[in-house]
């Protein structure tokens, strides 16, 4: 089975190689977590709430690699033209604006406790928004133009100059805060959770690649959809 | 395609629009008084008190020009998709990316007069004391004018041709000026500040960067988004 | 420090709860979509 086959098969006890890929990835992710939460002692300054790092930092790392995600499809549906790298950036694009959301709200559970406040404009955690924004916009603009082509090749466009447009949003945020002389607060990471903040990284990839490709077939299944009414549409019309 | 001919097919396009404009002053005209209410909305918002009002000028005086520019960029594709003249537009030989030119360079010339507007009404507004290095002001106002009519240009020859045209223009297009207004606003403040600490050349030379680097992303785009 | 276990636990079972419940409406998304071709599938063929 092809990544990009459209499924015609209607076997709803298909159990598919992604299906067991999806099972593996969840497990990973409690394992992951269960054994970063035993292993590692609490912080010496931020006590238990370190262990928010385990969910927070790899939402984080995915919320920027799943936009690098969109930039590649999209580059590479201008180059093909074909539908299924539209679909795919399209699919990325969804799960990442999931993750922003997620990263954002983990954000704000880790700054009240921190910081006292729910929001600090600070240049990871504004950029997150303002990412989360781009991607809304990218999402919205698919829900609207409703010809196949013309919305292919608008969101690539938009999609290409959204990503390439992150890093230059965290500089210049980064820069707005210096200049105001807030202090940032890095979040260094001690070595003894580097191992519990890989493993679960890896664990939120599995899972975000699993999204992505439900999400991909679940457009594939549609777009299937029209066609099969397009073409009886074209040949009731040609009987 | 040669490159003198390309200048001649922008500016042409440039003409075309401004002169258009010009007769029925449509645009430029609604576009100001929304700019200048938008402005007083603020000064209800932020004042009365003058230090507070001061303080917040060049915000208020960008974003006032931001919202009021979202009409005028997607009005400078009204004339075409009105008369069905995009597909005749780019049935004439010679790269889309004239049309592109001239359309900028028409949304900048309406969009730089109305900045002068707002910010004159700023200044009597929010008590501004114009700085010494008011020419450096100029070059500031004239750089974030240019990102903001290039990513606006851009973004509204999608979102003028879709439905729900006055939502999708700002949510596309705000996101993606976040740089640009940091520097312009935060450049602005520290000229009328008096440039204590040197940061206004900073931000001005960030401004211009992101000018370059946006410019040439939209130019690039541009093709993918008007022919289909 | 039971104050500051109260938000990691309510950072863990937001990330449970948003990662089940896209999965969720993932399945529900490709029930619907399957239906969706299932329906088209019947009335294209003549």
């Amino acid at each position: 089975m092809t990544t990009g086959a459209i499924p015609t098969t209607l076997s709803a006890t298909r159990i598919s190689r992604w299906t067991i890929f999806g099972w593996f990835a969840l497990l990973f992710l409690v394992a992951s977590q269960v054994i970063a939460i035993a292993i590692s002692p609490p912080d010496r300054d931020m006590g238990d709430l370190q262990k928010i790092m385990y969910v927070h930092v790899p939402a984080a790392w995915m919320t920027m690699l799943a936009p690098l995600t969109v930039l590649v499809f999209a580059l590479k549906y201008l180059w093909t033209r074909r539908e299924e790298d539209d679909l795919l950036a399209a699919s990325a694009a969804e799960v990442a604006a999931t993750f922003a959301g997620l990263t954002l709200l983990l954000g704000m559970i880790w700054a009240r406790p921190t910081w006292g406040v729910w929001w600090t404009w600070d240049a990871r955690l504004t950029s997150t928004l303002v990412l989360f924004l781009i991607l809304c916009g990218y999402l919205a603009l698919r829900a609207v133009v409703d010809e196949r082509e013309r919305r292919a090749q608008w969101s690539a466009a938009v999609g290409i100059l959204g990503a390439i447009n992150v890093p230059i949003v965290y500089m210049s945020v980064r820069w707005w805060r210096t200049i105001h002389q807030i202090q940032s607060s890095p979040a260094t990471v001690d070595p003894a959770y580097v191992l519990g903040l890989r493993l679960n990284a890896i664990a939120f990839l599995l899972v975000m690649i699993y999204f992505i490709r439900r999400r991909y077939e679940v457009a594939s299944l549609l777009r299937a959809a029209e066609h099969v009414s397009e073409n009886a549409a074209l040949r009731g019309r040609a009987s | 395609m040669s490159w003198r001919n390309e200048w001649r097919r922008a500016r042409a396009i440039a003409w075309k629009d401004l002169t258009a404009e010009r007769r029925s002053k449509a645009a430029f005209n609604s576009v100001v008084a929304l700019a200048l209410t938008i402005l007083v909305m603020f000064g209800f918002a932020l004042g009365p008190d003058t230090q507070a009002v001061r303080d917040a000028a060049p915000g208020a005086i960008w974003l006032a020009a931001l919202f009021a520019g979202v009409l005028a960029f997607n009005r400078s594709y009204q004339m075409e998709l009105d008369g069905g003249a995009l597909e005749q537009l780019m049935l004439y030989p010679g790269s889309r990316r004239a049309i592109f030119a001239g359309k900028l360079m028409a949304n900048f010339a309406l969009v730089a007069s109305m900045l002068a507007i707002v910010i004159a009404l700023g200044i009597v507004l929010f008590q501004v004391r114009i700085p010494a290095e008011w020419p450096g002001l100029v070059a500031i106002v004239l750089f974030g004018c240019v990102g903001l009519v290039t990513l606006g240009t851009f973004y509204a020859a999608m979102a003028s041709r879709s439905r729900a045209r006055e939502v999708l223009l700002p949510l596309l297009l705000f996101p993606m000026l976040v740089p640009v207004l940091i520097a312009a606003i935060e450049a602005t403040k520290a000229l009328l500040g008096g440039n204590l600490m040197g940061d206004a050349g900073a931000w001005a030379r960030l401004l211009a960067a992101f000018d370059i680097i946006f410019f040439v992303a939209t130019f690039l785009a541009f093709d993918f988004v008007i022919e289909v | 420090m039971s104050a500051n276990t109260t938000f990691v636990a309510a950072a863990f079972l937001l990330t449970w709860t948003v990662i089940l419940g896209y999965l969720y409406h993932l399945r529900q998304a490709t029930r619907h979509a399957r239906a969706v071709l299932a329906r088209e599938s019947k009335a294209g063929a003549p």
